[in-house]
């Protein structure tokens, strides 16, 4: 199959450090050219070259982190997906983490415009020894009608495998003609933002301090709370997609400075 | 096992009464009755119907029709996948342990009241921690094995689970005895309409989260006085 946009990039460890090994793209996908952060990690940015998400496209990303390697990758823009008359976008993204590796995945928002149709699926095969950073957000885009919710359908599927058992399914879907704004859903929210941490350093007591922390300078629409492994779950409702990112930001913040004992990644945009 | 009436077993399941431990859950409702939001008979029903259409709609009456059917064609490895999947979806923790506990025990009482060899194979496989145990698959594997059809199984489980957080509002909001039981009546055309809209789902549609709820199960760790352990 052919997609809109396909890549495949693969990073190992080569003497203590860990490298790009392996990068491939075609059709709209391109990615920057690897950088390195101020604790050696490799940052790669991804760029859609096509400007936005249209009727019918795929897309495939496929990771792969070898043994002991660390990887963070970004998007370089926010993720815009326009009306969708025939064909639904179909997203599919493929993280493999083996032994002791590290991949830190940093999504910047999707905006969905008027007549939008988008389903994302993430699939994560991961090491117990492994850790997993990621985040996702659901923004509506401006319509001329002053809807708030333009889209028809936005879907995201995320299922996390641990030594090859499912441990963490998570399935989002706003449906506008399902009465998003009431109880229960958005609660009058617009926005949604979700974040995944998986460590085996987190615990009850980290979750504690880590609500303790947020707690102390944002009352916004959020919880969090430890996964059936060693791992977070941050899920925020807002009205504004920076809320969503000052929250992210100072999760990841508090992430490093308490877990990896050094300051957050920079991610240079 | 011979059943001249299967009515009989199915009341007894759908007993808010039965010793399921499910009394000791709001599964997040208790964060909507500390903030306000939930104060009074009316609001307590609007929570309970989008509760009704939402999460059980997509994830444990869902997941019973689904139970049901791998009974059909005899594919029990598909009921354990269903209970590894609903043990995946819980993000909150105090709900997704307090779904376990309840599912274990369901598990375990109700092989006992009605065995069967499913009832048996789920047990090993609890024992070996494969799986976690849930009350859908109990309504799914009880009712199959006793001869009920698929919608009065999935219809008996929503029934049961309306009737239970209904008791917990009672003593929770609180609510009267009788208001308690008004809702029971007034929510039944929403559990018909329920039933009608599970039994046309796509199976991809399984697990649909509510982000609101979710966020209220996560909140209720952090509640300082509490009725509920979820």
């Amino acid at each position: 199959m052919t997609y809109t946009g396909h890549l495949q990039l693969e990073a190992s460890e080569r003497y203590g450090k860990s490298v790009l090994s392996d990068a491939y793209y075609n059709g709209v996908f391109k990615i920057s050219r690897p950088t390195y952060t101020d604790e050696n990690l490799p940052l790669v940015q991804l760029i859609h070259v096509g400007g936005g998400y249209v009727d019918g496209d795929t897309y495939l990303t496929e990771i792969h982190v070898k043994n002991m390697a660390k990887l963070a990758v970004t998007t370089q823009a926010s993720t815009k997906v326009y009306k969708t008359p025939h064909k639904q976008v179909m997203q599919r993204a493929l993280y493999k983490l083996e032994a002791n590796t590290e991949l830190h995945m940093k999504q910047d928002p999707l905006i969905a415009y008027k007549d939008a149709r988008f389903t994302q699926e993430t699939e994560v095969h991961m090491d117990q020894s492994a850790s997993f950073f990621f985040t996702d957000s659901v923004t509506p885009g401006w319509s001329k009608e002053g809807t708030l919710f333009p889209f028809t359908c936005i879907t995201s599927k995320l299922k996390v495998y641990q030594n090859g058992r499912l441990v963490i399914f998570d399935h989002l879907r706003l449906k506008p003609d399902e009465d998003l704004m009431q109880l229960l859903q958005l609660e009058g929210n617009t926005h949604v933002g979700s974040l995944f941490f998986i460590h085996s350093e987190v615990t009850v007591e980290w979750i504690q301090k880590l609500r303790d922390y947020l707690a102390s300078f944002c009352d916004d629409q959020y919880g969090v709370s430890l996964l059936q492994i060693p791992g977070v779950c941050l899920r925020i409702l807002a009205k504004r997609t920076s809320l969503i990112e000052k929250i992210f930001a100072a999760v990841e913040e508090f992430i490093h400075s308490t877990i990896y004992n050094r300051s957050a990644i920079s991610w240079r945009k | 096992m011979a059943m001249t009436n299967a009515l009989f077993p199915i009341l007894q399941l759908s007993d808010s009464q039965f010793p399921s431990g499910a009394f000791s859950h709001s599964f997040g409702l208790e964060t909507y009755i500390s903030n306000g939001t939930i104060n009074s008979s009316a609001s307590f029903r609007k929570v309970l119907e989008i509760f009704l259409a939402n999460q059980f709609v997509y994830t444990d009456g869902l997941a019973c029709r689904l139970a049901y059917e791998g009974l059909e064609i005899g594919n029990l490895e598909q009921l354990w996948q269903l209970d590894q999947s609903l043990y995946a979806l819980g993000m909150a923790r105090e709900t997704r342990e307090g779904n376990r506990r309840i599912g274990d025990r369901f598990v375990k009482i109700v092989s006992t009241l009605y065995p069967n060899q499913v009832f048996d194979q789920y047990n090993m496989e609890l024992k070996n921690k494969n799986v976690f145990g849930h009350s859908a698959l109990v309504f799914a594997i009880v009712s199959k094995h006793l001869g009920i059809e698929r919608e009065t199984a999935i219809s008996s489980y929503g029934f049961a689970t309306a009737s239970s957080l209904v008791q917990n509002a009672v003593r929770g909001v609180p609510l009267g005895q009788t208001e308690g039981q008004k809702i029971l009546v007034d929510i039944q055309p929403l559990l018909t309409d329920i039933v009608n809209r599970i039994m046309l789902l796509d199976e991809t549609e399984f697990g649909i989260g509510a982000p609101g709820l979710e966020i209220a199960q996560m909140q209720h760790e952090a509640i300082d006085v509490r009725l509920f352990m979820s």
